[in-house]
Order: structure tokens, then sequence, then C-alpha cells
């Protein structure tokens, strides 16, 4: 008996631990309570973000970070991370950087990155590609690794410079394998025509999508001008040369380009559509090419409570879905209430949808299919008004989101995108 | 009195048949009979078949002659008082808090488990491969009542702690445990459960409907308060909700019962405060 | 249903058969009917219990196998007659709710049903409910429920059918009208018969429908559909069922000092799963403080107690902990105090020297920084200072959350520049092969066929045509640029050399002639990708 009480004593007493483990929500969903009560309740071990800023995007081939490559924009946005945050670079233990069109994923230079921009060799950090949600899937990835204990600070980023990498290495060219399997080989049909297709297809007017668009260009501008953007955007110095002149100079960016006044839906209704003869899309109402890098700091309630960090939110999950490669304007659609099913609240108790704008077609489509009320989506504009720097969207949509949830005192916001090859994603999270 | 044990007891049950006996389910696996009118501190009999903590009993309310007991060695036994070994033995493969005897059926009894799943067996059938188990319901599926367009949540298993029969709903039964939610069930129905009530802040311990009010009951949790509930009587437009609150303990409260035969909402509760507390529900209704 | 007892039957056919199965038949078996409702024939009812009396009848059907004689060894019982199967407190309950009056206190009081066991049993208490009992009451249902329990054949659903309200259309309405009668009292054989003319109509129909797909037997259960339909939960192990478990015989004594470490991190654990509670109760807890002090190693199990272990100052003890060479007998072992074992050597180091500060070398890492307690002791974490020193940082004294965001911008801001060198110029001079022409042509003319895209994008756009109008239809506007160069990019990215005249639609037909045109859309005129 004398040698049999210490494991008894153990085993009951871990089974009263494990009575008591509900209340501490171990697990991504709230295992008691679920709807909005339960997703606003804070908790330890939540993985919350303490930082989410990002460069001004700037249009690509014109704007003045037209000539700053991927990895600088990301090592200065790593760099106003560390100052706008004031965290130890040396607790960051891992990064992860979305990216599309660089060669070879860059692993490599975005790694030289991290080193430029102060965080030491200890600091690890990795690329990812996942289309237009890589950004997304950085922040995810980092949020999961927190939450299962592999790292306790991380930072998921995303960047992309589409000025200087877009090119024909971007994909290798399809083998005959792949083109002689007609879904495989859908995959490479342009997103533009795509887009086209499902605009006719599933009837989204030429007028809805125009409306849709000037929309987002005019609160896009009013968000500007009333500096809605400045808690997310932190101003970067480049060189840039002027492509008239050819001359050379330094300038600091400190807003995004591509945001318009004076666009209607009347005035975008002229433009002619850019796949063909009878579409509906234009360069007007699609997502503008941009280049722009962002990052969101990440970590455990209890951590960031401990060093002194602010908690703008936390994630709560995330889903990813694939659809047909031909409707992958559809993406978010699918991933939307998936995510909403995870987190275990109905579509009307999110308070934002920050849906990617790649086209206006896919995104109202999308919109009118959830039912979703176009007040709570994409309040400050979207890539149409201000670009999609692709591998960078889904880490600067939650500085957005969180900045603007915390602005207006809503808590309970999405993020989602589609996704190139027919995909979809979508994050939740709730502002503090 | 008093009856010093070796181990811990975590439950007790009056004889059906005897007003003074009382039975106890030890730590040690054991099961004790005790007879309050005799002076002797040792039990009058003792059952140990359990390899592991023995965490209940229960008597048969219909029978009456025989009673079950369920233990953390994934079995539940049914035994009669005058025989030293068990009539039966159930295996559930699951540490098992909870056994009850159906209060309408004879021969019907039930448990919960660490493995979220609510076990039925019913006794008069033939005993084939499922050993008289006719129902093993999913503690943590989904609610049945999928009318509105709300996504239904869905649950992680979670460890059930405690559960009781309905004494006036024929086939009515609540489960509780460690995700806090209290679910009533119909064993009719065995989709899902029918209501779910929540609002505790740690795992139930127990639970006790009344035994004067078809639609109300009794729990006590580790987050020290017991608190009173209506399931709105089987009334789908009657919502279920949260009557009341008792916050006296101030240890986790592991046990309430009812009274059975003061006035109608007498209650009692213990806890890790070395504490029984007799209150009146209605005091803690506003 | 059964059938693979009788005719021929195959593996997947019955397979097939189980996995369609409505699982609530296994209620049925309450009322001891095998029958195979339609699907879902059997849905909630509310209402349930209005009929309680018949299915008392029913359920006290005499054919428990554990009605044993009342115990022999009681002493001091009073000498009741007991008729166990007969009778219950349940029962009167039931009775009572049958006759739809508040149940009287006094119910409770006196230990009713350990008195009234009177031969009658059911029937009488039953009766004495009803105004007018018939006789057809007294006779009709003992034949039914032993009926039902005797027979596992069609007549048991029927009557079970009767018995249970049900929701199925027409059915509905009259199980509806049975149960108005029920609650009040009278009962006659009318609505006997009508109910079970009603039953054997709907089980007429419904066999009906089942014999198309199914074969009815005799046979009322087949044990191997049972075991499908009663799942094996997941294998996943949750909560208790997961807590190791060694038997005592097989235990060692390194078993015991791991127990004496888990048991200090099972406590820990505990604790931090009640870490965020902020209830003043918790925070008060006896327990959880024990917790908090066997995590802390201040109490410890021994000999089936708990010991404090710092208070214990008596010098042999202490001795005795720091050296860990004694004998270990498995009856007495005590586990030493770690923190005891490794303390620093205090003969070397006397208050007399107090410029010696003993410095315990301890592997360094960024998570044991953060953590100087590891994950177990959160707390012993210090507080981190707000704003750590960070080269390149710039440093400003800002506390709350929103002073130190707006603070830095934009001036707050310090510019920080790239050298030069970093900036991309590698394309420029570069050339392409261009597709079209297959000629090497310089960037960025050589790309997509968008030789114009330069000057596109220095054009000063504007999708305002009602200002210029010509500048639109000579130039694309700056987004219809950016939207150009998109589609190349994907295009070419996505490796079609699209850039020669027509290539789009060359893809397309080839794509046509591959797989034809079902899946291919009007894809016309892609001129404008090319321009």
């Amino acid at each position: 008996m004398a040698n049999q009480a210490p494991n008894k004593a153990q085993q009951r007493l871990s089974q009263v631990s494990n009575h008591l483990s509900s209340g501490s929500h171990s697990n991504a969903l709230p295992s008691g309570g679920l709807g909005r009560d339960a997703l606003l309740e804070k908790h330890p071990d939540d993985v919350v973000v303490t930082c989410a800023i990002r460069t001004p995007f700037t249009k690509g081939g014109k704007g003045p970070l037209r000539d700053t490559m991927a990895a600088d924009l990301l090592a200065l946005t790593f760099k106003n991370l560390l100052s706008r945050s004031k965290i130890d670079p040396t607790l960051v233990e891992d990064i992860a950087t979305g990216c599309v069109l660089a060669p070879g994923g860059g692993a490599t230079e975005y790694r030289a990155a991290a080193l430029v921009a102060g965080f030491p060799e200890s600091t690890a950090v990795r690329s990812l590609n996942r289309q237009c949600s890589s950004g997304l899937q950085a922040c995810v990835d980092i949020a999961n690794q927190i939450k299962t204990g592999m790292i306790e600070i991380g930072i998921g980023s995303g960047v992309e410079s589409m000025s200087t990498q877009y090119g024909p290495g971007a994909v290798t060219e399809f083998s005959d394998l792949l083109e002689n399997h007609m879904e495989a080989a859908n995959c490479k049909v342009p997103m533009g025509v795509l887009s086209e297709q499902m605009a006719s297809d599933r009837k989204v007017t030429r007028d809805a999508q125009d409306a849709f668009a000037a929309s987002s260009y005019q609160k896009a501008l009013k968000a500007q001008e009333q500096g809605l953007f400045d808690k997310e955007i932190m101003p970067v110095t480049v060189q840039y040369t002027d492509p008239k002149t050819d001359e050379t100079k330094e300038v600091t960016v400190t807003k995004d380009d591509g945001v318009r006044p004076g666009i209607t839906a009347q005035s975008l209704g002229k433009i002619k559509a850019a796949f063909s003869k009878t579409g509906t899309i234009h360069a007007g109402n699609a997502s503008q090419v941009s280049d722009g890098a962002a990052a969101v700091l990440l970590m455990k309630r209890s951590t960031a409570e401990r060093i002194g960090q602010p908690i703008l939110g936390k994630y709560i999950t995330a889903s990813v879905v694939g659809v047909p490669p031909l409707l992958m304007g559809i993406g978010p659609w699918k991933a939307i209430p998936v995510a909403l099913e995870k987190a275990g609240i109905s579509k009307d108790e999110v308070d934002i949808y920050e849906i990617n704008e790649a086209f206006a077609s896919q995104c109202v489509w999308c919109l009118n299919e959830l039912g979703l009320d176009e007040k709570k989506v994409n309040p400050k504009g979207g890539a149409i008004a201000f670009g999609h720097p692709l591998g960078c969207t889904g880490a600067r949509q939650v500085g957005t989101l969180l900045h603007e949830l915390r602005r207006t005192g809503q808590k309970i916001g999405v993020t989602s995108m589609c996704v190139g090859t027919g995909m979809g994603m979508a994050a939740v999270w709730v502002a503090e | 009195m008093a009856y010093p044990t070796q181990d811990a007891l975590y439950d007790v049950a009056h004889s059906e048949v005897h007003s003074n006996h009382l039975l106890t389910a030890s730590g040690d696996g054991s099961l004790r009979l005790y007879d309050v009118s005799l002076t002797p501190e040792f039990p009058i009999a003792t059952f140990q078949e359990h390899s592991r903590e023995a965490f209940a009993c229960s008597w048969n309310l219909t029978s009456k002659a025989t009673f079950a007991s369920s233990s953390w060695d994934g079995n539940v036994k049914i035994w009669n008082p005058e025989r030293q070994q068990s009539l039966l033995t159930l295996p559930t493969h699951s540490c098992t808090y909870s056994t009850q005897w159906s209060p309408h059926t004879d021969g019907m009894l039930s448990a919960v488990c660490s493995d979220s799943h609510l076990r039925v067996w019913d006794l008069r059938t033939p005993a084939s491969a499922n050993n008289h188990l006719i129902l093993q319901i999913p503690i943590h599926s989904a609610p049945f009542s999928v009318s509105n367009a709300m996504l239904q949540p869905t649950f992680p298993p979670s460890e059930a702690l405690t559960h009781d029969w309905n004494k006036y709903r024929q086939g009515v039964l609540a489960t509780a445990g460690v995700d806090r939610i209290i679910r009533t069930f119909d064993i009719r129905q065995p989709k899902g459960p029918l209501q779910l009530l929540q609002g505790h802040g740690y795992a139930v311990r127990k639970i006790t409907w009344s035994p004067h009010l078809p639609d109300l009951l009794l729990s006590a949790s580790y987050d020290m308060t017991c608190r009173v509930w209506t399931d709105g009587g089987g009334d789908q437009r009657k919502p279920a909700a949260e009557l009341g609150n008792m916050g006296r303990h101030t240890e986790f409260a592991t046990g309430v019962d009812w009274c059975l035969f003061g006035n109608e909402g007498w209650a009692a509760s213990c806890g890790w405060d070395e504490r029984v507390c007799v209150w009146d529900v209605r005091a803690f209704m506003p | 249903m059964a059938d693979a007892l009788c005719g021929p039957s195959n593996a997947l056919q019955s397979f097939q058969k189980h996995s369609q199965a409505d699982r609530s038949l296994q209620q049925d078996r309450l009322i001891g009917s095998s029958q195979p409702p339609a699907q879902g024939f059997r849905t909630f009812d509310p209402r349930v219990g209005s009929l309680d009396a018949e299915f008392h009848a029913f359920e006290n059907a005499p054919t428990n196998p554990f009605q044993l004689e009342q115990p022999a060894w009681r002493h001091g019982a009073p000498p009741r007659q007991m008729a166990p199967s007969a009778l219950s407190w349940a029962s009167d309950f039931q009775n009572l709710r049958v006759s739809e009056s508040p149940a009287p206190v006094s119910q409770f009081r006196t230990e009713a049903p350990l008195v009234r066991n009177a031969p009658g049993g059911w029937q009488q208490e039953f009766m004495r409910q009803r105004e007018s009992p018939t006789a057809l009451g007294k006779q009709k249902q003992p034949e039914i429920s032993s009926f039902a329990m005797s027979q596992q054949s069609f007549l048991p659903f029927t009557a079970s059918a009767s018995l249970v309200p049900q929701q199925n259309g027409i059915y509905q309405q009259d199980t509806m009208s049975q149960q108005l009668n029920a609650t009040k009292p009278q009962l006659h054989e009318a609505d006997f018969e009508r109910a079970f003319q009603d039953a054997f109509d709907q089980m007429d129909s419904m066999d009906a429908q089942l014999k198309a797909a199914d074969e009815m037997t005799e046979e009322g259960h087949d044990p191997l559909m049972e075991e499908s339909l009663i799942q094996e939960p997941s294998q996943m192990k949750i909560g208790s069922d997961a807590i190791e478990y060694t038997e005592v015989q097989d235990r060692t004594i390194d078993q015991d000092a791991r127990d004496a470490n888990a048991l200090a991190r099972v406590a820990g654990e505990l604790v931090q799963n009640v870490d965020h509670e902020t209830n003043e109760k918790f925070k008060n807890s006896q327990f959880l403080d024990l917790m908090r002090r066997i995590r802390d190693r201040e109490v410890e199990v021994r000999n089936n107690d708990l010991e404090n272990t710092h208070l214990q100052t008596d010098a042999t003890e202490k001795q005795l902990e720091h050296s860990d060479l004694r004998p270990h007998d498995p009856n007495t072992f005590q586990f030493p105090d770690m923190n005891n074992v490794y303390r620093p050597d205090e003969t070397i180091d006397t208050a007399a020297d107090d410029s010696f500060v003993y410095q315990p070398a301890e592997p360094r890492t960024q998570i044991s920084d953060l953590h100087p307690g590891g994950p177990l002791y959160p707390e012993q974490s210090p507080p981190q200072p707000r704003h750590a020193q960070m080269s390149g940082a710039v440093n400003t004294s800002v506390s709350a959350d929103d002073t130190i965001l707006e603070a830095h911008e934009p001036q707050g801001f310090e510019a920080w520049t790239f050298p030069a060198k970093s900036i991309s110029q590698d394309l420029v001079g570069e050339t392409f092969q261009d597709a079209d022409t297959a000629k090497w042509v310089p960037w960025p003319e050589a790309h997509t066929g968008m030789v114009d895209i330069a000057d596109i994008w220095n054009h000063d756009a504007d999708v305002d045509v009602d200002t210029k109008p010509a500048a639109r239809k000579r130039l694309p506007s700056d987004a219809e640029a950016g939207d150009c160069w998109r589609a190349a990019v994907y295009a070419s990215a996505n490796g079609e050399r699209t850039h020669e005249e027509g290539t789009l639609k060359e893809v397309e037909d080839k794509k046509k002639a591959k797989f034809g045109d079902e899946e291919q859309g009007d894809y016309q005129g892609h001129e404008h990708v090319q321009s």
C-alpha cells in the first residue's frame, strides 16, 4: 500500500485535474459554451495578435516601391514591426512569410531579410505559398505552432513585389500528364478568364460589379482621408527611380497610392472589358497589381501579458477548402461557413468581414450567396481600391480587420479570400 | 454514527428494501453494506470485485432486490445483497462515473463514462453479443432539434461524470460532465440531446431530477456552486433555463440531492469544503 | 429485416441494411417490438407520458430475471410482503400523472410504495384512477403486455404502436385522440379496438412499403444487426481513460520516484487549469492552495499521508536529504527534494564572503529567459520591462496601447533606409526571348506582348472618360493596365506562352480539341489581353 499510494493519489489527482481542464479551453474551440459569448472569453492560452502592420501598397511597375525587392520590403516591415511592438527580437522563435511569385519561394532571401531587420540567428524563418492566401496561411501556421506549444512567439507575414517578380519562371510548364487531365489543366486557366466566365455563369452583372468596385474605392478614399489606415500602415523609405526622368531618389512612402478620388459606378461603367468584348471584368473592377508587405506578431495571451505586449485581438480558428479550379472565385463562399462552424457562431454574429476583392464579380457573388450584409464587408475598401500584393494580402487583412474592429468597438471578424487553382480560406478573429 | 473506512467513499445509496441499510462505493473498489441500526463499525457485507475505484452505487428502484455499481475499471456490476459474487458484469471499457436504474422500467439501467457515451442496458433482453446493451448515445453529439437555420455547434467528446433518470417523464435522462453542459436525452430519440443547459463554470459533478416536479433538476459543480434548472418539461416551446444558484460552498461542490420526504424544495449538497449544506431551493430562485 | 437468417444473403447486403436501419429502433425494445418502423417514423414527441399507465402495465410484465427473494439476512425489517414487479413508487407517480392530479406531499412522506402491495397491483391502481372502469380494462391489458413480451412478432408492435404516441400523418391524429381519451377518466373497449385497428392499418401500409425493399421475417432480432447498430465509441481515450494505470505488483522503486514528480506535475497542471480564474472562492480554496504546495514540493505524500517538506528543519533530516545516498528501503522511501540535492554547498559560501554570489549554471535559451520557472511554474517568470531594449529600435517611453500605436506615426517613425545597392535594377537591360517573334527583346517589352506597358504606367491614368475620352481610347487606364498585367502574369506564370497574338484562343482551341466543347466557355476576344 505504501508504494502504491503516490501512484493512486496521482491518478486521482489527474482525474480531478481533467475534470477541471474544461475551464481553460485547451483547444481551439471553447469546449463549453459556444457562440459569441464564448468566443469573447479571454483565456491565458489564447493566441493573440499584439502588432499588425504593413507597408503602404503602391502600384505595380509604377509606384514608388517598384524598385524595391520583395526581401527588402519584408525587411523594412520586420524592422517597423520591431520598432512598433518594441518586442525583444530574440524572443521571436519563428517567422513564416507568404509569397507567391518569388523564385524558390523566397526562402533564402527572407531569412536574410530577417537578419537584416535585427532578428538574431536564433529566429527561424520559412516561406510558404498558398497563392493568394499565403499571408493568411502564414499567420495561421504561426498561430497553430503557438497553440501546440511548438513556439512561444512568432510572426506571420506576407510579401509580394509584383513589380520585380512576375515572369515566366513563376510556374513550371505543365507536363503532358497534367495537360491531359482536364481538371488539372484547368488549374492554369488565367484567373481573369475564369472570373469572367463565372460572372456570366452566375449572372453577376457588370453594373453590380462596377457598383461594388466603386464603393470599394469610395470607402478606401474615405478611410484614407480619415486616417483609418494609419494604425496599420508604417511608412518605408526606399530608393526609387523615376521612369520618366531616370532620376533615382529616396522617397518615404506613407500611403497607398491606388486609392483615387472621384470614382463612381458610372465612371467605371465606361471602361472597356479586359477579357472579352462582351465581358464584364475590367481594370476598374478587379484587384490592382501592387507591391507591399505585411506582418503580424502572434503569441499566447499569457506571454503577451508577461512581456507587456498590447493585445489587439485573438485568433480563433481557420478553414481551408477546395473548389473546382474553374470556379476558384467561389472560395470564400465555401470557406467562410466552415470557419464559422468551427468557431460555433452564425454569420450574423460576425461584425466585419474582410473578403479579398480579387475580382468584383467573385466577391459580389460570394456576398450574395452567403447573404452577408454589405455594410459589414470591407468597410475600409479592399484590393480593388488599394491593391493585392498576392502573398501579402492575407497578412494585411488581419491588421486591417483588427484595427477597424477596435476603432468601432466591434468584436468578431472574419478574413477570407479566394485562392488561385481553386481553393478558399477563411479565419475568425476577435478584437479586444 | 460514524464508520471508519480505509479509502475514500465516492457514493452512497439507501437500500430500497431496508430503511436501515446503506451501501457505499469505495476508492478501493469495494462496495460495503452497513446497517445503521447496528453498533458494530464493520459493514454487514462487503462486495469486492472492482479492481479500481468504485464511483457509483445505485439501488434498483423497481424490483428493489438488486443494486448496481460502476468503477474506473470500466465495468458496471449488478449485485444481489445476499450474494458475495456479482450477478452480472456489464463492461463499458471506460471509466464509469455513474450508473442509475430506470425508475420506470424494471431491469433497465444506464451509465455514463469517460468516453462521452451514455449506455442503456435492458436486462430483460437475452444476453447476446451486446451483453444486454441496447443503446449507446454519444453525449457530445449535436443537439437534436435542428430546425432553425443556425449552424449546429459540434462538441468534442468530454468525460461524462453524472446522469439521472427523470422521475416523471418516461425515458428522459439528463447527463453532465467535464464540458460543463447539462444535457437532456430521450432514449426514444437517441440521435442527440434535446436540451443543453449551460452556465456552470467548471465540470458538473452531480445532477439529480426533482422527485416532485417533472422539469426541475439540481446540479453540483467544480465551480463551487449548486444550481437549479428547468429543461422546459419536454415542451420545446418552454425555454430551458437556470432558475437559481446556491454558492455557499467554498470548495468544489460534488454532491447534491433532493429531500424525498420533507418539503418540496428541500435539498442537501456536499463538497470538498467538508460541509453538507441543507437548503431550500426556492430560497435561491429569484 | 433479419433476412440473414432465412433466404440468400451476402455480407454487403446485410451491411447495407444495417447502415440504413433506423436507430430509433433500439428504443423499441422498450416496448417489446422488433419490427422496423419506416425511416424517421418515431420522432420526438413532448407529449410522451400521457399514456404512462398503459405503458406501465406493459413494463411490469413478470419477466425480470433478477427478481429474487427478499434478503434473508436483514434484521429487524418490518415483515412487509413485497410485490416487487407490480408496484413501485415510480408507478405511483405515473398513475397520478395519468389522472392529472397533483401529487400530494404525503405520497412521498410515507414510504408509500413499500406499503401498498394490494393483490390487485397496478390494475387496481389503474382502475382506481378511473371513474368508470370496464371489464375490458382488466382483461385486455394484461393480455397485451404478456403477449408483447412472450411473442416477438407483429402483435407486439401493434400493441406498442397503440401505447406510444407517434407522429405520422393520419395515425398521429388517432393517437392524439387516444391521448385525449387517456387523460380523461374513461377508457372504453371501443378506444382500444380503434387503436388496434389503426395500428394494424398502419402496419399494413408500412409492410407494403417495407416489402419492396426488405423481406420481413418472423424472427425479431438479429444479434448481428444489433451489434452493428451499437457502434463502438471512438478509440481515442480522454479523461480518466487516458490516465496511465500501473498494477501494484508491477511497480518498482523507479516508479515511485517518478510518481512523486508526477504528483507535483499533476498538481501543477491542476493549478494551471484554474489559473485564469478570478473568482475569489478559487483564490481562497484550501484545496487549490494544497495543490500549489504539492506542486512546489512543499508538501509530499509520504506513507499515505501529506507531509510538509520545507518546514522540517531538523538537522539530521536535512542531512539525509542532502546526501542522496540513503538506503532505498522500498517501504520508507522518500523522495529527495531536488532543490536540496542541488543546493549550493553552504559550508563554503559563508556569510562572511558577501561578494560571492552563487549563480547556478543553467542552459540559457530564449524560453528559459522568458520563463525561468519553466512551463510548470509560469508565475515565476518575471514580468519583462514593457519596452525591451532592442538594436536599432526607437526608444520612446509610451505606456498605453493606443498611444504606442499613435506616437510613432508618422512623426515617431525614424526613417530607415536600405543601401542603394539593394534596389534592384537587375531586370533592366536584360533581354528576353519574345514568344511572338522569337527575338530577344530587352526588358520589359518582351514579357507579355504588352510593349506599351511602360507608357501605360507613365501615362496619367484616367478612368473618368468624360474628361479625356481620347486618352482612354488610345491607352488603357491605369487600373486597366494593372489588370492587363495581371492577366498576363497569370497567363505567363501558368506557362501558356500567351504573349503572341491569339494565344489564348489557340489554347482554347487546343483544349476543345482535347476535351471537347462541353466544358469550354465562350472566351471571345482576347485582343485586350495582348494589347
